[in-house]
C-alpha cells in the first residue's frame, strides 16, 4: 500500500528539500491541501514547527502555508528526487 | 449591459484590480443572509457598459467557507445574476499553477475567461520569467501580464474582454485531460434528465455545477448524481481526488514550460519570517504589535470619545433651547439623540481597530499572528484567528465583535462573538472603580503590600476569560459541534500598505456600523427611555422637598440648592414609578438571594442601556447628585448611597461586579451581535445565557459568602 511508503510530513525533518508521495482522504482539510497543490511530486519543505506541537511553516511549490500537525499527518513524503521504491 | 466577474486567489490584488477598473462607482451591498460584502461596479468601455462583481478571493469553487460558497454560487447564477459574459480570473504568476487551477474550475462552468497575470513587477523582481505568448496559446484563452496597481496592462485587459463578449469562443480553455472516473461518471450523469435535456448533453458542467454540495456533505450530490454515480459503481471522494490531480497534471508540465526560476537570494518575506515567526523573537514582536494595538483601542481614541460626548451634550442643549419642554422634547433628546450619540461614541474605537486590524493585513502580518497563536487558541478549541477580535473586546465588545469578521469559519465566527462579550470591556471599569472604592477602599493590604481592590480587578478580568474559556468549550461540543476549521493558511509575502484600500476597509466597517447597528441602538434607547419614563407620575405637593422651595425665599442661595433638591427629588420620583422602576422591585425577590436590594435592581435594568450608565442611574435612583461638584464627588455619592440605602456590604460588591462581569448589560453589543449574525436569533441566545451564567455566578458569590461566614 503506499500509505506505507515514505515518511508522514508531521515527522519529517526541517529544511529537507521533499516531494509528495501521497495524501490520504481525511476530510475537508485534505482536500483543500491537495487543491492548494499538495499533489503526488509537489515539492515541499518543512521551514519551522512552533512549539509544543503548534503548527508547521511548510514550503509548498512556491508558496508559504501554515498547517496544524494532525493535517501533516495524512500527507506521506520522501527526499525530493529519491527514486520512489515500489 | 454586459455582466463580469473577478474572481481570484486571495492576495493577489484582485480588489486593487477591481478598483482601477470600476473607479468610484463601486458599490458594496450584501448576499442575502450571510454579513459577506457584495461589491459591484461599473465601467464604460466605448459604447459599451460593464457590471463588474468583485467575488471573494478563494482558492477553488469547492467551498471550506462561506466566502468560497460565495463566488461558487454567483458564477453558477444562484443568486438570479444574468448569466456572466466573461469571468476575469486575476492570477499571481509566482504561484502559476494553483492559481491556474481556480481558473479552469471556472472554465469548467461553462464561462468564458480571461486571465489577468497581476503583480508582474514583482514576479519579475522574484526572478521569474514567462513566456506570456506560449501561455496564451496552451491555454487557449486570453492572458494579459498586467500591475493593476501601477494601472499598467488595464487597456489590454479592457480590450481581451471586449473581444471576449463580442465572441464567447475566444474565451474558452482547452480542456483538462479527464481519467477514466471521470468519464465514467459523465457517462453516468448522461442518464439524468436534466443533462438530457440540454442540447450539447455535456454532463461536465453537471458535476462542476455540484462541488458545493459535494465538499458540504461529502457524499450527497443531489438524489439522481448519487444514484447514477453508485449505479456506475463511482466512489465519489475519488473522483473528486481525481479531478483535482488530473487538473494539475495537465497543469504542472504546462507551468513548467512557460515559466523560468532563476535563483535569488532569499526574499525579504523570507529574512523577516525568519524573525517575526521564531518562537522567542517572533512573539516578543506579536505582543508589542498586539500591545500597541490594544493600547491604541484602549487610550488613544479617548480624546475623540470626549470630544464626540461634549459635542452631544452640545447638541442636546441647543435642540432643548429650541424645542418648548414636553414628550417630543424628551423622546427627541433623552432617546433618539441619546441614541445617536450612544452610537458615534464607538466611531473613534472602531475607526482605530479596523485601521489596525487592515494595515495588520494588508502587510501580511494578520496571518502570521495565526501561526504565533494558534497552539495557545487551540486548546480553547478557537482558531488562531479569534485572537484580535477578542483582544479589542478589552476595550470594546462592539468593535470585537465587529472583528470577528475576519473569521472564516462561521462556526469558529459564531463562538467568538459569543464569548466577546465576556472580554472585560472599559465600560465595566467605572462600576467596578465606584464599588470598590465605596466597599474595598479601606480594606488592609494583602500580604502587606497589595491592594485588595487591585487584586480584586485582576480576579474579574481573569473570572472573564477563564468563563470565556468554559463557554467556548461547552459550545463547541454542544451548539456547534465539529472540530475548528483546520488551520490551512498561506502566508502571503509582506507587501507594504496600501492606503487606498487600508482606508476604504474602514470606511466601509464605519458606515455598515454607523447605518445598520446605529438604527437598532437608537430604537433600543428609545425603547429604554420610554420604560423609565411612563407612566408619568407627579411628585405629591406635599413632598419636603416641594416644601423646602415654597418656603425658601426666591433669589437666595437656599432657594436655588432647595430647587436643584426638587429636581432630582422628581426624577427619583418618577424613576421610581415608572415601568422600570416597578420592574426593579417585582424583581426584588429574584435579586435579592444575590445580595440586591430593589433600587439596584432598577439600576440593573437602566444599566442594560451601557453597562457604565449604571453609577448615573443609581445617582438618580438615590436622588443624590445635587450637591456634587464634580465626577467624582458625584461616584463618591453614589457610592455612599450603595452603602447606606442598599446596605451594600463587601460582599454585596463584590457579587454586582461578578454580576457585571459576565451579565450582558450592553444593548449596543446587542445591535451590534444582531447585525453581524443577521438574526435576532443569537443576540437573544447570548442575553439568556450570559445572565443566567451572571445570576448563578452572583448567586454563589453572595449565598457561598455569607455560608462562610462573610459579610
Amino acid at each position: 500500500m503506499t500509505q506505507a511508503r515514505g515518511t508522514c510530513l508531521a515527522d519529517a525533518p526541517l529544511h529537507v528539500p521533499l516531494q509528495v508521495l501521497s495524501v490520504s482522504d481525511v476530510g475537508a482539510m485534505t482536500d483543500r491541501l491537495v487543491e492548494f497543490g499538495m499533489t503526488p511530486g509537489a515539492r515541499v519543505e518543512i521551514l519551522r514547527r512552533a512549539p509544543w506541537s503548534g503548527p508547521l511553516l511548510i514550503r509548498l511549490r512556491h508558496f508559504v502555508l501554515t498547517m496544524r500537525p494532525d493535517a501533516a499527518r495524512a500527507v506521506r513524503v520522501q527526499a525530493a528526487g529519491e527514486q520512489p521504491d515500489g | 449591459m454586459a455582466e463580469i466577474a473577478l474572481a481570484g486567489n486571495p492576495n493577489t490584488g484582485k480588489t486593487t484590480l477591481f478598483n482601477q477598473l470600476t473607479g468610484l462607482s463601486a458599490h458594496v451591498g450584501n448576499y442575502p443572509g450571510i454579513t459577506v460584502d457584495r461589491r459591484t461596479g461599473t465601467r464604460e468601455v466605448g459604447n459599451q457598459s460593464w457590471h463588474l462583481h468583485d467575488l471573494p478571493g478563494t482558492y477553488s469553487l469547492v467551498a471550506s467557507s462561506p466566502e468560497e460558497q460565495i463566488a461558487h454560487h454567483v458564477l453558477t447564477g444562484q443568486y438570479g445574476d444574468a448569466a456572466f459574459d466573461a469571468v476575469i480570473v486575476v492570477i499571481d504568476p509566482m504561484n502559476l499553477a494553483r492559481n491556474l487551477f481556480l481558473l479552469l474550475q471556472v472554465a469548467e462552468l461553462g464561462l468564458p475567461v480571461v486571465a489577468a497575470l497581476n503583480m508582474m513587477d514583482a514576479a519579475k523582481e522574484g526572478g521569474l520569467s514567462l513566456e506570456v505568448d506560449d501561455l496564451h496559446h496552451a491555454l487557449g484563452c486570453p492572458v494579459v501580464p498586467m500591475v493593476a496597481r501601477r494601472g499598467d496592462g488595464v487597456a489590454a485587459l479592457e480590450a481581451a474582454v471586449a473581444s471576449v463578449i463580442a465572441d464567447p469562443s475566444r474565451g474558452q480553455v482547452r480542456q483538462t485531460a479527464w481519467p477514466a472516473i471521470v468519464d465514467r461518471a459523465l457517462k453516468a450523469a448522461q442518464s439524468i434528465p436534466e443533462v438530457q435535456a440540454r442540447a450539447d448533453g455535456d454532463a461536465r458542467w453537471y458535476l462542476a455545477t455540484r462541488p458545493v454540495v459535494l465538499n458540504a456533505e461529502r457524499a450527497g450530490l443531489g438524489d439522481e448524481v448519487q444514484t447514477a454515480l453508485a449505479d456506475a459503481n463511482i466512489d465519489v471522494s475519488e473522483l473528486r481526488r481525481a479531478m483535482v490531480h488530473a487538473r494539475y497534471a495537465w497543469l504542472d508540465p504546462l507551468v513548467e514550460r512557460v515559466t523560468t526560476r532563476s535563483p535569488r537570494p532569499p526574499s525579504w518575506t523570507t529574512r523577516i519570517d525568519r524573525f517575526a515567526l521564531h518562537p522567542v523573537a517572533g512573539t516578543a514582536l506579536f505582543l508589542l504589535v498586539m500591545g500597541v494595538l490594544f493600547q491604541a483601542v484602549f487610550a488613544w481614541s479617548d480624546p475623540a470619545i470626549d470630544a464626540i460626548d461634549g459635542g452631544a451634550s452640545a447638541a442636546s442643549a441647543w435642540i432643548a433651547s429650541l424645542l418648548p419642554a414636553g414628550l417630543l422634547k424628551d423622546v427627541l433628546i433623552d432617546g433618539v439623540l441619546a441614541g445617536v450619540a450612544g452610537t458615534l461614541v464607538f466611531v473613534p474605537q472602531i475607526t482605530v481597530l479596523f485601521l489596525g486590524i487592515s494595515l495588520l493585513e494588508d502587510t501580511g502580518y494578520l496571518a502570521r499572528t495565526a501561526f504565533l497563536i494558534d497552539r495557545i487558541m487551540r486548546m480553547a478549541g478557537l482558531p488562531g484567528k479569534s485572537f484580535v477580535p477578542l483582544l479589542s473586546s478589552f476595550a470594546c465588545n462592539v468593535p470585537g465583535v465587529m472583528a470577528a469578521r475576519t473569521i472564516a469559519s462561521p462556526a469558529d465566527r459564531m463562538v467568538t462573538m459569543l464569548i466577546a462579550p465576556l472580554m472585560t470591556c472599559s465600560a465595566r471599569l467605572p462600576v467596578y472603580a465606584v464599588v470598590i472604592a465605596a466597599v474595598f477602599a479601606h480594606s488592609e493590604p494583602v500580604f502587606g503590600f497589595l491592594s485588595l481592590g487591585g487584586l480584586i480587578l485582576t480576579g474579574l478580568y481573569l473570572l472573564g476569560v477563564v468563563v470565556a474559556l468554559l463557554v467556548a468549550f461547552v459550545l463547541r461540543r454542544t451548539v456547534f459541534q465539529g472540530e475548528s476549521a483546520p488551520l490551512l493558511l498561506e502566508m502571503p509575502p509582506y507587501r507594504r500598505p496600501r492606503t487606498g484600500n487600508v482606508l476604504r476597509v474602514v470606511w466601509r466597517r464605519l458606515r455598515h456600523f454607523l447605518v445598520e447597528t446605529g438604527s437598532v441602538i437608537v430604537a433600543l434607547t428609545v425603547v429604554l427611555w420610554a420604560l423609565m419614563t411612563f407612566p408619568h407620575s407627579e411628585l405629591p405637593t406635599d413632598h419636603p422637598a416641594q416644601v423646602a422651595v415654597t418656603t425658601t425665599q426666591a433669589e437666595t442661595p437656599a432657594r436655588k440648592t432647595a430647587e436643584a433638591r426638587l429636581d432630582h427629588a422628581k426624577q427619583r420620583h418618577q424613576l421610581e414609578h415608572s415601568i422600570a422602576g416597578r420592574m426593579g422591585k417585582t424583581i426584588e425577590p429574584a435579586i435579592a438571594p444575590l445580595g440586591f436590594d430593589w433600587r439596584i435592581g432598577i439600576g440593573l435594568i437602566g444599566s442594560f442601556a451601557a453597562r457604565e450608565v449604571l453609577i448615573p442611574v443609581m445617582g438618580q435612583v438615590y436622588g443624590r447628585g445635587a450637591e456634587a461638584e464634580d465626577e467624582d464627588a458625584f461616584n463618591t455619592a453614589v457610592g455612599d448611597s450603595l452603602v447606606r440605602f442598599s446596605g451594600m456590604t463587601p460582599l454585596v460588591g463584590l457579587s454586582l461586579m461578578v454580576f457585571f462581569a459576565i451579565a450582558m448589560q450592553c444593548m449596543s453589543t446587542i445591535a451590534v451581535l444582531q447585525r453581524e449574525t443577521a438574526s435576532w436569533r443569537w443576540p437573544i441566545f447570548a442575553v439568556v445565557y450570559l445572565n443566567t451564567l451572571a445570576y448563578l455566578l452572583s448567586l454563589a458569590v453572595y449565598q457561598g459568602g455569607q455560608a462562610l461566614g462573610y459579610t
